[in-house]
């Protein structure tokens, strides 16, 4: 089968700063993808490249079988993207916000407002979906984001830290949603900081650090090549010394070593 | 209202689609954006469902503006030629305009707050450009009809009964030039130069465009005699068909008559320029729109594009802290303050037109009043005291600004940390306002004033210094308290042109109370004595404003 997402020898930079320095990656159909490294990795950044919102970039990559370069409103169409701070147009309701994310999707408004209803009914918001974004709390607007990430139904579901906020019933759920979703050949890319969750959803575990690729395969061929028991572990061991016990401690040290008289 | 201009635009459907924008997401964005500007003038969470207040900082703005409009548009009962006329009423019309585009709504052009909502949808850069156009159309056409109410009533009368249709029409082109001349520039400069580069060059354009059409506008006031123009005939000057509020003057002159060459190559002109310019926009310009939009959006951009050095303080802002400024709340805002708005691009973009016009404006009194002479002949006049209060309008502009901020929500410290009252806090904005915009150009004057007309100016300059702090605490109290980059900016701030007006025209009335004060014995001095104790007890409860005062949202 041809891959969903396929990206070859990416490369970009902000100024001089080099953020990506030759990807090579190819994601199959109905996989979950976790995409994983330490902060400033470039983790971000591969993302607004394959959903077609950031264009200066070398290489090629191509998502849906369309250059994102040259189609990037074909790519559009067909992903579905929880982003990790999200701005949400806090004066409407949740409703009216889907509505409109639908309709920007080229989706019949009734349809997306079944399809909304339903969801959001599932995610226990059935009695707040009129009321305004401003008034929910943080994980109440994430569920809001995950709906709206997937009400086209797309192909493809990129999602950054979309648990963040969300309570453990709800995190279950959607947890169960992506298994299913990828169950029916849809693909998530998933990119997280929680590695116990990365560790148990995801079919396939690429590990980003300093702009390459470092580590690239299931959780358990990953576990042999290391010997590590967790992924956290492995983690560390692959993008940092293994330095945490000593930082943390001198961390803790400075209330005592450092000059402010507060204790 | 949101229904009825979606239905407005609905009708112009054909000419979208010409202009291959996506009409379904078209009036959903342009829907969704209507309904957040409503709404956020309707105060409060809690009260939802409650009644629709009028958008009160909107008509304020469009009543001041149709009683300056009507004003101005007096002068075509005086001035015999429709052509003279028109164009010194529509130069008037479209410097307004392009004013309040490039001040107030570039921001609304450039926004990138909603990237991670609008880029990752299927949208096209056409859309989202063609959305974002007839959203300042929307606001910019309003402030327009309200300028030219008066001269569309007056004109009826004074030129033909069908006036007020073709003043329409040509008011809608004006309209349609403005905006398309701005958006060239922008989208060429684009792609011409990096989009960090790029931030800097809007800033450094939108104070050139302001300056320029406020100083073209004043140019047009000096030169014209007013007992010449009362005759005066245009129509062979060359210079009209370079002109394009002349233009938009031809479509009168063929409707009262006047039907000469000239007149047709004027009224070819005004109807084809802006189509042209639409045209180019939308073919050539807008495809790119959205990953414009997406670089600038991206905070790694703007962090590593520019090498960011270790920021840190100057020299001058520290000396200014110590100077004016109590050790704690009061000194760290201060500090915090000085430093965001002399990075934050947006308060720049918003702020720095208005200071500019000030100056211009100032520069323009003094220097105007040289025509006959030399400074000394200057010195025997008084005109230094309204140039003097020109500056007290600085204070408050910027003031007037710091309370919006792109990253409003970062407004959350001031209520996480043990603040007992708000206060000081405030109080530490508000002196930026004057340590940092105010002062330089009051001492700048002063100096000057004191060069010129001598030390016995000094009880006068002395006076403006006091009513300096004073103006900006009227206004302060006027504006509401909030804490500094606390509210979010909204499509509709555009009164802050009125505001502006509304300051001119308060400090020339105290400055001519100023004046009828040097008449009198020791006036000057017993006024002084008197503002500085209220300016004193002012600041003083100024400082100690309680969380109740506060502005809620």
């Amino acid at each position: 089968m041809d891959p969903i997402i396929r990206i070859e020898r990416l490369s970009n930079a902000f100024g001089k700063k080099k953020v990506l320095r030759g990807i090579d990656l190819e994601v199959a159909p109905g996989q979950i993808l976790g995409y994983i490294g330490p902060n400033g990795a470039g983790k971000t950044t591969t993302v607004k490249i394959l959903i077609g919102m950031l264009s200066s970039f070398a290489g090629k990559v191509t998502v849906c079988g369309y250059n994102v370069a040259l189609h990037p409103l074909k790519v559009k169409q067909r992903i579905g993207y929880v982003p990790e701070t999200a701005a949400l147009y806090d004066t409407l309701s949740a409703m009216e916000f889907l509505l409109f994310v639908g309709s920007l999707h080229g989706l019949d408004e009734a349809l997306t407002e079944s399809r909304a209803r339903e969801m959001l009914g599932l995610l226990d918001l059935d009695g707040e979906m009129d009321k305004r974004l401003a008034s929910f709390s943080k994980g109440m607007r994430q569920k809001v984001l995950i709906t709206a990430s997937l009400i086209h139904n797309p192909d493809l579901i990129i999602m950054d830290e979309p648990l963040s906020g969300l309570d453990a019933n709800t995190a279950v759920v959607v947890k169960e949603i992506l298994a299913g979703l990828a169950r029916q050949g849809k693909t998530v890319f998933y990119c997280s900081h929680v590695m116990d969750v990365v560790e148990r959803i995801c079919d396939r575990i690429v590990i980003l650090s300093g702009g390459r690729i470092i580590a690239d395969g299931s959780f358990e061929e990953l576990q042999e090549m290391s010997k590590a028991s967790s992924l956290e572990r492995l983690f560390t061991q692959l993008t940092s010394e293994g330095i945490h016990e000593s930082t943390a401690a001198r961390f803790i040290r400075t209330f005592n070593g450092g000059k402010t008289a507060h204790g | 209202m949101v229904d009825f201009i979606l239905r407005l635009f609905d009708r112009l459907g054909w000419l979208l689609t010409r202009l291959g924008v996506d009409r379904q997401a078209f009036r959903a964005i342009l829907e969704v954006k209507l309904l957040q500007d409503q709404r956020r003038t309707i105060a409060g969470i809690q009260d939802q469902n409650a009644k629709k207040k009028p958008q009160r900082a909107l008509m304020m703005s469009m009543i001041i503006y149709a009683f300056v409009g009507t004003l101005i548009g007096l002068i075509i009962f005086w001035i015999q030629s429709p052509l003279v006329g028109l164009t010194f009423v529509n130069s008037f019309i479209m410097m307004m305009m392009g004013f309040l585009m490039v001040a107030d709504f570039t921001t609304v052009l450039m926004d990138t707050t909603d990237n991670t909502v609008i880029l990752p949808r299927p949208v096209s850069g056409r859309t989202l450009l063609a959305v974002r156009t007839a959203h300042i159309v929307i606001y910019l056409g309003l402030l327009a009809l309200s300028l030219s109410a008066g001269t569309l009533v007056m004109g009826a009368f004074a030129y033909h009964p069908l006036f007020p249709l073709v003043f329409v029409a040509t008011l809608a082109l004006s309209l349609l030039l403005v905006v398309f001349v701005v958006f060239v520039f922008y989208m060429l400069a684009m792609r011409i130069v990096d989009i960090e580069r790029f931030r800097d060059i809007i800033l450094y354009f939108q104070i050139f465009m302001s300056v320029c059409s406020f100083g073209i506008f004043q140019v047009v006031l000096r030169i014209i005699d007013l007992k010449e123009a009362k005759t005066l005939s245009i129509d062979d000057a060359w210079w009209i068909y370079l002109f394009p509020p002349a233009w938009m003057a031809g479509p009168v002159e063929l409707l009262v008559g006047n039907r000469g060459l000239p007149q047709f190559i004027l009224t070819g002109l005004a109807c084809f320029v802006p189509v042209v310019c639409l045209l180019f926009v939308v073919r050539v310009l807008a495809p790119g729109f959205t990953r414009i939009l997406g670089g600038m959006g991206s905070s790694a951009a703007a962090q590593e594009g520019r090498q960011s050095r270790g920021e840190k303080l100057g020299a001058i802002a520290r000396l200014c802290a110590t100077l004016f400024t109590r050790k704690g709340e009061e000194r760290a805002a201060f500090q915090v303050v000085w430093a965001t708005v002399a990075r934050d691009r947006a308060f720049k973009l918003a702020t720095y037109p208005s200071l500019a016009m000030v100056v211009l404006l100032t520069g323009l009194m003094v220097f105007g009043d040289l025509k006959d002479g030399t400074l000394s002949a200057l010195g025997d006049s008084r005109v230094y005291l309204l140039n003097l209060y020109l500056v007290c309008a600085v204070a408050p502009a910027a003031f007037g600004q710091m309370r919006f901020s792109e990253f409003h929500d970062a407004a959350w410290v001031f209520y996480a940390l043990p603040v007992r009252r708000p206060g000081p806090i405030l109080s530490g904005a508000f002196k930026v306002a004057l340590a940092r915009f105010a002062l330089p150009l009051y001492l700048a004057f002063a100096i000057f004033v004191v060069a010129v007309w001598g030390p016995t100016a000094l009880w006068d300059i002395a006076l403006v210094g006091l009513i300096l702090p004073g103006f900006l605490l009227l206004s302060a109290y006027s504006l509401g308290h909030a804490f500094p980059f606390s509210k979010a900016r909204t499509g509709q701030q555009s009164h802050r042109g009125a505001f502006l007006l509304v300051l001119l025209i308060l400090l020339a009335g105290v400055g001519w109370a100023h004046y009828g004060l040097t008449h009198v014995a020791y006036g000057v001095p017993a006024a002084v004595v008197i503002v500085f104790v209220l300016v004193v007890y002012g600041l003083h409860r100024y400082r100690s404003i309680s969380w109740f005062m506060l502005e809620t949202d």
